[in-house]
């Protein structure tokens, strides 16, 4: 015989596993911290790379200047520039990073917690269905003695 | 309205059956008409411009997740770039991987709308694009729609600087000139930060105030959008010092409003209204499961009618009686339909007043329009069960029907059904109207009630004590016969 309620909850646990779930189990694997940084990690490279692509596309855009220019610049002076930005930039999307992903993880959590809660009645139910179905078998062997 | 009400619950049906279909068509419809009009804004390539190529195209991106929809644009984009210029097909594919890089890596489940904001600006429905995020999106949603507005806006920087491929051909030697005049256009383009400004604005409005707890705060976010969008494109377009034509922008507004208040009003049945269809598995059986949502439909108000209190009605009309009599005649006789005839309010109080007035204690009662089951059943019960047994033996009964259940009716029942007995044995004594009296005062030579009956009446409330001695009554009547 089908548990209403069991498979009730496992529909909601099925639900949650096909939708937030899946990410939410990803980030369950991870320690918070360890998660944060990875997160940061990744976000590092990302604008590391944003940011080498548009000092490429910056240098493409003044090509002519630079060649012309080429002996008397300053280069020093030019990357402190290209370095400062990059420290400032990169500073505010680890901060954000950090933010973003501190809060993404606590809402997974919370969720996870829930999703844990359910399964655990899941469980009940499937002792009290084991439970039920032992009984039934030792009255139907008393029945038969 | 009902026409409405219907409508919207008819399209929640279809998609609640079909989602997976509706959802991909709609994904379909998104990638086609976008890369359609980017094929007649960049359409650079005959064959990938072609109605073949685009539904191709098409097709991929609506059975792909929506963060891949913009890669695959993005690549269309560059494929039909490449056929112009190696260098300006880089140079936008690169500006694409910055705004990825940057900005939407943040945002992957939103990537229709970085497909979907080029496409409304081109129809020339800018503004709908904050309002509809405002209102089924969030905060972060200003991303995407702004990386959507570069993406127009460069679009328009090439199309700008290369008019056809013979043109780019013959400036085959400046093809860096010609980056420099598509990265010109792109970043000094006054009109495309001002529509940025307008959608953070508009979007961040909309946000705060739908999220405020009170009534119709969707309602109110999309009206205070429009004037915050108006304003906005005003103020933005003096600042930036671009053209703007008042009236066409207002009426644009208004239209995108009415859009967007549309759209919610079906959003929020259509909203998780998808049935879900899942696997699962225990020790002992397989399942495959829809989930269907249940749908709360906002039901047109019902004003409900409710009689005045007892004291108010007019209790001794003639006609109002005559029709209470009729209608429980008519519920008594119906059968299976004891509702054959409508009661008005006032019949079914006099109803419930006149042939049911044993059952009817509770006072509060008295405020309910509808009789139920149970009142079906007292009214059968009251029936005028003696003639009605009577009739169906072929006895002959003169005078009127009585109503069941009333002082009145019982003792005029007892009367006939004593008269009648008197009439077949001659020998019984006494008179019918003596069960108006009290039970000391009968005759000496009548028996007692039985034991039975006395501790009924006993406990019989003060209320029923006419019914009582009714039924006391004809126990003394059977007690003359027997």
């Amino acid at each position: 015989m089908i548990h209403s309620k069991k498979v009730r909850l496992m529909t909601q646990c099925a639900i949650y596993q096909k939708h937030e779930g899946a990410d939410d189990l990803k980030v369950a694997k991870f320690f918070r911290a360890d998660y944060i940084r990875l997160e940061v990690v990744k976000t590092i490279l990302g604008v590391t790379l944003g940011y080498l692509i548009i000092i490429g596309m910056i240098i493409m855009y003044h090509l002519e200047f630079l060649i012309a220019n080429a002996l008397y610049l300053n280069y020093q002076m030019l990357g402190m520039k290209i370095l400062g930005y990059y420290i400032l930039i990169l500073a505010a999307y680890i901060v954000f990073a950090v933010g973003r992903y501190s809060y993404l993880h606590m809402k997974s959590h919370k969720r996870l917690g829930r999703y844990y809660k359910m399964l655990g009645r899941i469980r009940k139910c499937s002792e009290e269905e084991e439970y039920a179905r032992e009984l039934e078998e030792e009255n139907r062997e008393e029945m038969q003695s | 309205m009902t026409i409405i009400l219907a409508i919207r619950a008819k399209i929640t049906e279809i998609y609640q059956k079909y989602d997976f279909v509706v959802n991909t068509a709609l994904k379909f419809a998104l990638m086609f008409f976008a890369l359609k009009k980017a094929a007649g804004i960049i359409g650079y390539n005959s064959t990938l411009s072609g109605t073949g190529a685009v539904i191709a195209f098409a097709l991929v991106g609506a059975f792909l997740p929506t963060s891949l929809m913009v890669f695959l644009a993005v690549m269309y984009v560059f494929l039909q770039l490449l056929t112009a210029s190696v260098l300006i097909a880089v140079t936008v594919m690169l500006v694409f991987m910055i705004l990825y890089l940057f900005f939407l890596r943040f945002t992957p489940k939103e990537g229709a709308v970085v497909v979907a904001t080029p496409l409304f600006i081109s129809i020339g429905m800018p503004y709908a694009v904050p309002l509809f995020l405002g209102v089924f999106g969030g905060v972060l949603s200003i991303v995407p729609a702004a990386c959507g507005v570069v993406a127009y806006f460069m679009l328009k920087a090439v199309t700008n600087n290369i008019v056809t491929i013979d043109q780019l051909k013959a400036l085959k030697d400046q093809a860096l000139t010609i980056y420099i005049d598509i990265l010109d256009d792109l970043l000094n383009n006054p009109p495309m930060y001002v529509m940025m400004f307008v959608f953070a604005v508009v979007i961040i409005f909309i946000c705060v105030i739908r999220s405020i707890r009170m009534d119709y705060s969707f309602e109110i976010s999309i009206l205070v959008g429009t004037v915050v969008m108006i304003l906005a494109s005003m103020i933005g377009s003096l600042i930036a010092n671009t053209e703007l034509e008042i009236v066409p922008m207002v009426i644009n507004c208004l239209f995108c409003a009415v859009a967007a208040f549309v759209a919610m009003y079906f959003w929020r049945t259509l909203d998780y209204a998808g049935a879900e269809r899942v696997q699962f598995e225990d020790e002992r059986y397989y399942y495959y499961v829809t989930a269907v949502p249940k749908i709360t439909p906002e039901s047109p108000k019902r004003t409900v009618r409710r009689p005045k209190p007892a004291k108010d009605e007019p209790l001794s009309e003639d006609e109002e009686e005559t029709e209470a009599i009729e209608a429980m005649e008519s519920m008594l006789s119906g059968g299976k339909r004891p509702y054959a005839k409508p009661l008005t309010p006032a019949l079914a109080k006099r109803l419930r007043r006149d042939v049911a007035p044993r059952y009817d204690d509770d006072d509060d009662e008295e405020d309910e329009v509808v009789i139920k089951g149970p009142r079906v059943h007292g009214i059968d019960r009251d029936r005028d069960w003696d003639r009605d047994r009577d009739e169906e033996d072929g006895a002959e009964i003169t005078g009127p029907r009585e109503q069941s259940g009333t002082k009145e009716s019982v003792l005029e029942a007892v009367r006939s059904r004593f008269n009648k007995l008197k009439s077949v044995i001659p020998g019984i004594k006494g008179k019918a109207n003596a069960s108006r009296k009290d039970p000391s005062e009968e005759e000496p030579d009548e028996e007692e009630p039985d034991e039975e009956g006395a501790t009924y009446f006993a406990q019989s409330e003060e209320s029923s004590d006419d019914y009582a001695e009714a039924e006391e009554s004809e126990n003394k009547g059977d007690d003359d016969y027997e």
